[in-house]
C-alpha cells in the first residue's frame, strides 16, 4: 500500500464532515456579503471557539469509550470562577492557568472515580454535572461578575490578522497531534477500543481515564474562558445547552460511542458546522426557540447515519 | 442459593417449594437494606426537624411516580433523559386543554396518550435507527422543549382546573392524598408487571444480557419500544399530577425532577447497567431522598449546597450498588 492510499484510508472518515463544512461556508458566503472579510472571520472564529473546545472535550471522552455529561456544567463553573476571581491585574495570566488546571483536576477526579469503582460514565457525569453546577452557584448565584476587560479583549481580539482564539485552537490541535503519536495516545485508543484487552495486556486503565478526563476538563475550562471573555461575565447556567452541542459536534465529526476511534480534526469541523448553523438560523431570523428543535433533529440524524456506516477497517495506530 | 426452602428436609422427603421468609429476605436483600435505610432516615428526620410521615410521603409519592418510567428503563439497561421535557410538556398540554374547556376525562386521555406516543417514538429511534438511548432521549427531549417554547411563547397558561387539583391534593382517610393513592396503584401495577408477568421476565433478561435475550427468541426491539412507551406514559402522568399539585405549569417543572428521579431509582438499588432492581426500591428511594431534602430545606441549606449534595449522594449510592467491596456485581 502506498503512502497516499494509506493516508486516504486513514482520513476518509473526515470526508463527509468537511464536505458539509464546505457547503455551509458557501451558504454563509451567499447570505452574508462580507463573509470573507478579516473582521467577520475574526468575530466568527471567536464566537465558534467555545463550541470547538467543548467538542474536543467530548471527543476525548468518546475516544476512551464513554460519554461526559458534565461538559456543560464544567463550562458554567469555569465562567463563574473566571468572572469572580480575576481582578488582580498582573497576576491574571498565571491565575487563568491555575483555574484551568483546577477544572482539569476536578474532571480527572471524576475519571478516577469511574475507573476505580468501574462505574458507568453517563450516570457518574450526570451526578457530577449537578455537583459542578452547585459549585458554580456558590461562586455566582446569578449571572454577573466581571471578566477583566484587558484579558477579555486580548482573548477575543487578533494577533496580527489572526484571531487569538484560532491560535489557541491550532495550538490545542498541535498538542493533540503530538499526544496521539505518543504512548499516551496509544493507551487512550487501546482502552477505548477494548477495555478488557487493554487491561490484560498490562495497560493502566486508571492512567487512561485520568488523562482523558483531565484533558477534557481543561478543554471545557478553555471553552469557559472564551465564553466569559465574549460575554465579559460569568453565568451559572450558560453551559446547559453545551452538553448536547458537544455531543452533536463530536458525532458529526465522525466520533463513535463505541470508543477507540475518531479524529479531533473531525470534531473541530463538526463544532464549526454546528456553530455556523446556529449563526445561519440567526440570519434567517428564526427565533432562539427553534434552535432547540434543529439541534435535536441534527443530533438524531447524525447518530443514525453514523451507526449505519460501516466501521472502516483501517490501521488504527497511525 | 436456592429458592427451595428447607434444604435439610430434602432427604427426609419433605420438600417445600414455597420460599420461606428467610428465602424471601435473601432474594430481596437490596429492598430490605433500602427499607432499613428509609426507616433510619425517617427517624432522623422525625427527631431533628419533627418531620411528619404523611406530608413527606405525599412529596415522595410525586417523585416516585416521576421515577416509575426511569425504573423500568434502567431495568433494561437504558436511560430516559427526555422525562424532563415530557413532564413539562404534559403539564403545559394539560393546562392548555383544561383552560380551553376540554372536558376533564378526554383531556387526561389526550395527555397520557401523547406521553405514550412520545415514548414509542423514543423506542423506535433507539431500536430501529440504532441511536444510543442517552443520545436519542436527550435529542427528542430537546426537540420537545423547543416545541413547548414555540407553542407557549415561553409563557405557559396557569391551570384553571380545580377538579385536577382536588383529585391530587384531596385527602381520604385523614392524611392520604390522591397522589399517594396514584403511587400505590402505579406500584401495584409495576410490581405485577415486573415480577409476575412474562413481559417482566423478558425485561430483566434484556437488562442482564441483551445478546442472550435476543438469541433465546425474545423480540428485544418490541420489548424496548414498550418500555420507553411506558416511560413516556408515566412522565405524562407525572406532568398531570404536578399540574394538580401546584396548579401552575412552569417550564422548569420537569427539569427539577430529572436528577431527583434518577437519584430515587439509584437509591432504591436499581442498577443503571440493567437487570437488577425493583419499583418498591424506587418508592423507598424516593422517600429517603425526600427526607434528606426536607432536612436540608428546614436547616436552610442553600440551593447550591443542595445540588452538590444530591450529586454526591448519587455517586455514593452508585458506588455502593456497583462495588465488589459490598458483595454485589
Amino acid at each position: 500500500m502506498n503512502f497516499a492510499k494509506q493516508k486516504w484510508i486513514q482520513n476518509q472518515d473526515l470526508v463527509p464532515i468537511y464536505s458539509i463544512l464546505l457547503v455551509m461556508i458557501f451558504i454563509m458566503a451567499f447570505i452574508q456579503p462580507n463573509f470573507f472579510s478579516v473582521g467577520n472571520f475574526s468575530s466568527l472564529f471567536t464566537q465558534l471557539s467555545p463550541y470547538i473546545f467543548i467538542a474536543i472535550a467530548q471527543s476525548l471522552i468518546m475516544i476512551i469509550g464513554g460519554m461526559d455529561f458534565s461538559v456543560g456544567a464544567m463550562v458554567s463553573l469555569s465562567t463563574c470562577i473566571f468572572a469572580t476571581s480575576l481582578h488582580h491585574g498582573a497576576w491574571n495570566p498565571p491565575l487563568i492557568v491555575v483555574i484551568v488546571l483546577i477544572c482539569g483536576a476536578l474532571s480527572a477526579l471524576t475519571g478516577l472515580l469511574i475507573s476505580w469503582f468501574k462505574l458507568p460514565s453517563i450516570i457518574v457525569t450526570l451526578a457530577t454535572s449537578f455537583a459542578l453546577s452547585g459549585i458554580a452557584l456558590l461562586f455566582l448565584p446569578t449571572p454577573g461578575g466581571l471578566m477583566p476587560p484587558d484579558i477579555a479583549l486580548w482573548l477575543t481580539g487578533n494577533l496580527g490578522f489572526i484571531p487569538v482564539s484560532a491560535i489557541l485552537i491550532a495550538a490545542t490541535v498541535a498538542i493533540w497531534a503530538y499526544i496521539r503519536k505518543s504512548s499516551l495516545g496509544l493507551l487512550l485508543f487501546a482502552v477505548g477500543y477494548n477495555k478488557d484487552a487493554a487491561r490484560k495486556s498490562g495497560l493502566s486503565l486508571h492512567k487512561a481515564y485520568f488523562a482523558a478526563y483531565f484533558m477534557s476538563g481543561v478543554m471545557s475550562a478553555m471553552a469557559g474562558l472564551m465564553l466569559s471573555s465574549i460575554t465579559m461575565s460569568g453565568d451559572p447556567t450558560i453551559g446547559i445547552p453545551m452538553t448536547i452541542i458537544s455531543v452533536t459536534a463530536a458525532v458529526l465529526g465522525g466520533l463513535s460511542f463505541n470508543g477507540g476511534q475518531g479524529k479531533i480534526a473531525g470534531a473541530v469541523a463538526g463544532a464549526i458546522v454546528v456553530g455556523m448553523l446556529v449563526n445561519l438560523l440567526f440570519y434567517l431570523k428564526i427565533t432562539g426557540f427553534y434552535t432547540y428543535v434543529v439541534q435535536g433533529a441534527i443530533l438524531i440524524i447524525a447518530v443514525a447515519v453514523n451507526s449505519r456506516r460501516k466501521r472502516v477497517a483501517s490501521p488504527r495506530w497511525d | 442459593m436456592g429458592l427451595i426452602g428447607d434444604h435439610s428436609a430434602i432427604g427426609a422427603g419433605k420438600i417445600s417449594l414455597r420460599p420461606t421468609l428467610k428465602d424471601r429476605l435473601r432474594t430481596n436483600k437490596t429492598e430490605v437494606g433500602v427499607f432499613g435505610v428509609a426507616v433510619l432516615f425517617y427517624l432522623i428526620a422525625y427527631f431533628t426537624i419533627s418531620g411528619q410521615f404523611f406530608p413527606m410521603l405525599n412529596i415522595a409519592s410525586v417523585l416516585a411516580i416521576a421515577a416509575a418510567g426511569q425504573t423500568i428503563v434502567f431495568l433494561i439497561g437504558g436511560i430516559d433523559l427526555s422525562v424532563a421535557s415530557v413532564i413539562t410538556g404534559a403539564s403545559v398540554l394539560a393546562s392548555t386543554l383544561l383552560s380551553a374547556n376540554v372536558p376533564f376525562v378526554p383531556a387526561v386521555f389526550i395527555v397520557l396518550g401523547s406521553g405514550l406516543i412520545f415514548g414509542i417514538m423514543n423506542g423506535i429511534g433507539i431500536t430501529k435507527l440504532k441511536v444510543p438511548p442517552i443520545v436519542m432521549t436527550i435529542a427528542t427531549g430537546n426537540i420537545l422543549l423547543g416545541v413547548i417554547l414555540i407553542t407557549t411563547n415561553g409563557r405557559p397558561k396557569p391551570s384553571t382546573s380545580t377538579l385536577l387539583s382536588q383529585l391530587v391534593n384531596g385527602k381520604v382517610f385523614g392524611q392520604i392524598t390522591g397522589a399517594i393513592i396514584v403511587m400505590v396503584i402505579v406500584g401495584i401495577f409495576l410490581t405485577w408487571l415486573t415480577k409476575k408477568s412474562t413481559f417482566g421476565r423478558k425485561l430483566y433478561m434484556l437488562g442482564s444480557n441483551l445478546m442472550v435475550a435476543k438469541l433465546s427468541g425474545i423480540n428485544t426491539d418490541n420489548v424496548t419500544i414498550k418500555v420507553y412507551a411506558l416511560s413516556g406514559f408515566f412522565s405524562g402522568l407525572t406532568g398531570l399530577i404536578l399540574l394538580g399539585y401546584t396548579s401552575t405549569s412552569s417550564l422548569n417543572v420537569g427539569n427539577s425532577y430529572l436528577l431527583p428521579s434518577i437519584a430515587a431509582v439509584l437509591l432504591g438499588g436499581t442498577s443503571p447497567l440493567g437487570g437488577k432492581g425493583s419499583y418498591i426500591g424506587t418508592i423507598l428511594g424516593a422517600f429517603i431522598l425526600t427526607t434528606i431534602i426536607s432536612m436540608l430545606t428546614v436547616l436552610q441549606v442553600s440551593q447550591a449546597f443542595r445540588q452538590i449534595l444530591q450529586g454526591l449522594i448519587i455517586i455514593l449510592f452508585i458506588i455502593v450498588n456497583n462495588s465488589k467491596f459490598f458483595g454485589r456485581n
